[in-house]
């Protein structure tokens, strides 16, 4: 089987996986082994079609839209599948995070799977190290918008569906720890895409798009991780603040390097 | 307690009892002025205006409105202060080691930021191959208080290559440079990609900005000084058509100089390499509308002296970096790193998430 049927094949069953996952909260059986092997059957599809896209072209992927997409498409479900796994009185999450990557997916489907070649500035561990540390810290987001959405659909009167989950101001607490989790890895890639950039461009921080709007994703964490000491805002609104960073982070993450006339991809 | 009062009075302080409660009343005054100032200055509110302030100044200075080195003086010292008056006021943070030490390289962090955009270096430079770098930049970006010590740095390019994949995709480039040391000795090296050559300092690195240049000489007629003169054609193969308007230097002999390549010398169908050509010709339009064809020692007379065009060379883009601040950047964000997870760790071995309402 070649690279893109694994691919489709994966995304198939994460979808069956979303679709279960939501159905769960509606039919009250227990379909989480049926989720958990999904996920991770998907997840071993995804990466062996990653592995031989890898092998053939000589390079991560990293360098365009379809790669970009499809691997963190990979990544995003390994942390809610981590999750889903470390997790089992949260297992409801998956209603909410699943469905968020079908964005990814309908995304992934629209975009040229061309073969790509890397630029000689991409040729660096520091690359590997600075998208790693990015990938934890958005799954680390992920997670906490899954367990935000929660919190915000029982505001929005859907508390009967949630009952058997810890209460909402719990689940704030564990939200913001995942935020400081992600804030801590966004952090580390900050810093490791300094040192990528100071050896593939010698500088470390020039201000380009990318660099600027995730210094803003940088600081909008911060805030956020301010507030809630700070103000002591209700579930609710921390749910809210959750959620806007990970739009925010997302937007930035996928828009700003195809938008921009001169991001990181300008300027290999 | 007497003993003070003696001395107090001894000291030359007012011996009347009111005046002394009044001295000590503005004591306290000004002690629960400079309190509330340190109060107001350590606030997590403070904290969250400076964020705040940052978060809508970055945009501002992306779009070139306001100036980032600027943004990054009067928020980073704010936060600066902030920081400085938060450990030194609020206890919380003496039972937080992880804090601590996030703070504090935090604050080291940010004073390194205003430092690095005080003094910063940003330029770039063209070189023809064997000339040599004069220490001045065509094109640069500095801080207001870089102390230029570019002036005294000399290297030349001598020659380069660069691999292609088909479809004209740039692989690795090896630029060989002569550079002299700061003891005196002339090295040889070869720079590239992520390899820069590295004086005083400044980072001088290869960029895809190269191609070829036009050597010509001019014989003026009237006996004086020849000049060498060099033309660096567009960036190639970004630019195909070889193409630059010129000027014979202190004539008013306009030109359009196209350079004619006989061989193909970067192949966009297969693999490979950027070279000088072994055939090509100059093609020299004047404004007479006469056309030239030169080859390499081919000479043109004019009435006011006679362009020789001695050949091809190739010509290099550098960028140049200088920031001292750089290591302090790295050292202090790494420390501050460290610091916030050791602090979220014992967070979370303190308190599970599902015993406890909060951090």
């Amino acid at each position: 089987m070649d690279e893109q049927n694994l691919l489709w094949l994966a995304m198939f069953g994460y979808m069956l996986a979303g679709m279960a996952a939501v159905a769960n909260l509606f039919i009250h059986r227990s379909w989480d082994r049926i989720i958990m092997t999904l996920l991770s059957g998907g997840v071993l599809l995804h990466a062996l079609s990653l592995g031989l896209r890898w092998q053939r072209l000589g390079h991560g992927p990293f360098i365009s839209m379809f790669e970009i997409l499809s691997s963190n498409l990979w990544s995003l479900t390994v942390a809610v599948t981590l999750f889903y796994w470390f997790y089992p009185t949260l297992r409801a999450t998956a209603a909410v995070t699943l469905p968020t990557l079908f964005i990814l997916m309908a995304w992934l489907m629209e975009t040229s799977p061309a073969d790509t070649a890397i630029p000689p500035t991409y040729d660096t561990p520091w690359l590997y190290v600075h998208i790693g540390f990015g990938k934890v810290a958005l799954g680390a987001v992920l997670v906490a918008v899954g367990i935000s959405g929660i919190i915000l659909l029982r505001t929005l009167g859907q508390v009967r569906l949630f009952a058997r989950l810890p209460d909402s101001p719990r689940l704030d607490t564990l939200s913001y720890r995942f935020m400081a989790l992600g804030f801590i890895f966004h952090s580390l890639m900050l810093v490791a895409g300094a040192i990528w950039s100071l050896d593939a461009w010698g500088r470390y921080w020039s201000w380009d798009p990318l660099e600027t709007w995730t210094l803003h994703t940088w600081l909008l964490l911060a805030l956020y991780l301010h507030l809630r000491p700070l103000f002591h805002p209700p579930p609710m609104v921390g749910a809210f603040l959750v959620w806007a960073t990970f739009i925010f982070a997302f937007l930035v993450f996928f828009g700003i390097p195809f938008v921009s006339q001169a991001p990181h991809q300008g300027v290999v | 307690m007497g003993q003070k009062n003696a001395v107090s009075t001894e000291g030359g302080a007012s011996p009347n009892p009111s005046q002394n409660d009044q001295a000590t009343g503005n004591d306290h005054a000004s002690r629960n002025w400079i309190s509330w100032l340190v109060d107001k200055a350590a606030s997590l509110k403070f904290s969250l205006a400076v964020l705040l302030l940052l978060l809508g100044g970055l945009p501002l200075s992306a779009q070139g409105l306001i100036s980032a080195t600027a943004l990054l003086t009067v928020g980073g010292g704010l936060f600066i202060i902030n920081l400085a008056a938060a450990l030194h006021h609020h206890s919380t943070f003496h039972a937080q080691p992880g804090l601590i030490v996030f703070h504090t390289a935090l604050m080291v962090l940010l004073a390194a930021a205003v430092v690095s955009r005080l003094t910063y270096f940003k330029g770039a430079v063209e070189l023809t191959q064997g000339e040599w770098f004069q220490g001045v930049a065509q094109a640069e970006e500095r801080g207001p208080w870089h102390s230029d010590r570019l002036r005294e740095l000399r290297f030349s390019h001598e020659g380069f290559t660069v691999d292609y994949a088909p479809g004209l995709k740039r692989g690795a480039t090896r630029n060989q440079i002569r550079w002299l040391a700061s003891d005196g000795t002339m090295q040889n090296s070869t720079i590239g990609d992520d390899i820069s050559l590295d004086m005083e300092g400044y980072r001088f690195r290869t960029t895809a900005n190269k191609g070829f240049a036009l050597v010509l000489l001019w014989i003026p007629i009237d006996g004086s000084q020849p000049m060498h003169a060099s033309i660096h054609l567009p960036s190639y193969p970004a630019t195909l058509e070889q193409v630059r308007h010129w000027r014979i230097p202190q004539t008013g002999i306009r030109t359009k100089a196209t350079l004619l390549l006989d061989e193909v010398v970067v192949d966009p169908e297969q693999s490979s390499q950027f070279h000088l050509p072994r055939r090509y010709r100059l093609r020299l339009a004047m404004g007479d509308g006469s056309v030239h064809l030169l080859k390499e020692g081919s000479r043109l007379h004019f009435t006011e002296g006679i362009l020789v065009f001695e050949g091809l060379r190739t010509w290099m883009g550098y960028r140049i970096h200088y920031d001292p601040a750089m290591n302090w950047l790295l050292a202090s964000s790494m420390t501050a790193i460290f610091g916030l997870a050791w602090h979220y760790y014992r967070q979370c071995m303190r308190n599970r998430w599902d015993d406890d309402q909060g951090l």
